[in-house]
């Protein structure tokens, strides 16, 4: 960061309002943390969320983000400062309405309409328990509380942890997440344009409190999909950080 | 009447079917690793399919281990009541505590720990030893319109009995699928564990009574 931006951001902290809600101003909050010198320090009602970090997402997976396994190092470093952590699963059935081979005549990447609106079609993936679904093995989250899978309804995807496509069918994150106190959560994993932007955005219209890690994600970036990701998440309140903004543990 | 038809409100839970509970474990429950075949068969009659992790760190407070002077499957009292004091098992991370090879249950949709505060244990997938911290499993099941619980795994008399009590607790009509099941069976702790669940109104039944998909 710029001296010159750094300064702006320590002056914008001073009137940022910390906690939920319509005070979250986009950036300000989180960046007031690291441009003031102060870190972050995810207290016991938050909770990490670990988004897809499966073979699948990964180098020689079925459908690889690029540099997908760099998150691996990063999100096994920041774990440590967190009581609670959630790790998700794609978990698609053989034959799943988001795949390309489900459908004559469409490759992936081509888009299709589905009953919930439009589906992007993708290489066949993270079928349920296959090795390609499991979690990479140098991932090391030996605290974790929970592992969610999502996506295991045939005909309907799920991005995001919290809610399916459909817009209706929720995952029970959101539940769980209350039910044990949960306020804010921090959200990291594959892929920034997919996965984690839309489990952070419904993260926020659930009611929590949402940072996106940059640094512990990659995106696929499809189309520009990743750039009107940043921006939907910016629009719901979403605050975007590093890894280095979070007091280590 | 017990027979079980699961149907689109009802969950398999699958309790600490893991390599610590099961033959050459850490504290292995007799027999443990017969209730795989059985809990395999049973997964495809269920949509929804919750499979839960005794899950300790090191020194746990419900390792003997961590009590001067004491020994495995003596009591204690905690601040919550009385403890049995167990061998240090399923310790997070560790190959005791992963899932048996053989369990095979893809179409299973959440994995919850339990037991992973240092100083309470937790027998129940539903509520801690304190009987206040909910592990988050109600509510997850209710978020999926869950109201009936079939439970099995290890041990009969504790880690499955105190979940299907708390269970019912929670409002959920509960069976336990005996024949899924094995007991450790510590000082009569087995029929009293069975009396508790009858108590509670938990229903007892055989794989067999369960309809299939």
């Amino acid at each position: 960061m710029s001296s010159t931006r750094r300064q702006f951001v320590t002056t914008l902290a001073a009137t940022a309002t910390a906690g939920t809600g319509a005070g979250w101003i986009w950036g300000a909050h989180a960046a007031s943390h690291a441009g003031g010198g102060a870190k972050i320090k995810p207290g016991a009602d938050a909770a990490l969320i670990v988004v897809d970090v499966q073979n699948c997402f990964v180098t020689g997976g079925t459908l690889p983000v690029k540099d997908g396994e760099q998150v691996v190092p990063v999100i096994n470093r920041i774990a440590p400062a967190f009581a609670s952590i959630v790790v998700t699963q794609d978990w698609h059935t053989a034959g799943h309405a988001s795949f390309a081979s489900a459908h004559a005549g469409k490759k992936p990447f081509d888009s299709i309409m589905l009953k919930y609106g439009n589906q992007v079609l993708w290489p066949d993936h993270c079928v349920q328990g296959t090795d390609d679904a499991a979690l990479h093995k140098d991932l090391k989250l030996p605290t974790a509380q929970l592992v969610i899978r999502k996506g295991y309804n045939k005909g309907v995807d799920s991005y995001s942890a919290f809610m399916e496509a459909d817009g209706k069918t929720v995952t029970g994150l959101a539940g769980y997440l209350k039910a044990r106190g949960i306020k804010t959560v921090f959200v990291t994993g594959l892929a920034t344009d997919f996965c984690v932007s839309w489990t952070a955005q419904d993260a926020r219209k659930a009611g929590f409190g949402v940072y996106v890690i940059e640094d512990a994600c990659r995106a696929i970036d499809l189309n520009g999909s990743l750039a009107a990701a940043w921006k939907a998440m910016e629009k719901a309140g979403c605050k975007r950080i590093q890894s280095g903004d979070l007091a280590s543990a | 009447m017990a027979a079980l038809t699961p149907g689109a409100d009802t969950a398999l839970i699958v309790v600490d079917v893991q390599n610590d509970f099961c033959s050459g474990g850490a504290l292995a429950v007799p027999d443990g690793e017969a209730v795989v075949p059985v809990i395999n068969t049973l997964a495809c009659a269920f949509g929804l399919i919750v499979i839960t992790q005794d899950w300790h760190p090191a020194g746990h407070a419900s390792f003997a281990r961590s009590h001067a002077g004491r020994s495995p499957f003596e009591t204690t009292t905690m601040p919550y009541g009385p403890q049995v004091l167990w061998p240090d098992h399923c310790v997070q991370g560790t190959r005791g505590a992963a899932l048996h090879d053989a369990l095979e249950l893809p179409t299973a949709q959440l994995i919850v720990r339990k037991g992973w505060h240092a100083g309470v244990d937790s027998y129940s997938a539903f509520v801690e030893a304190d009987g206040r911290t909910t592990t988050g499993l109600a509510a997850w099941l209710r978020a999926h319109g869950v109201a009936r619980v079939a439970v099995t795994g290890l041990a009969t008399d504790f880690c499955v009995a105190y979940t299907a009590q708390d269970a019912r607790g929670a409002g959920f009509e509960t069976w336990v699928i005996e024949d899924a099941c094995r007991a450790i069976d510590l000082n009569g702790s087995l029929a009293a564990a069975w009396q508790a669940m009858a108590a509670a109104g938990v229903h007892r039944i055989a794989s067999g009574d369960v309809a299939r998909a």
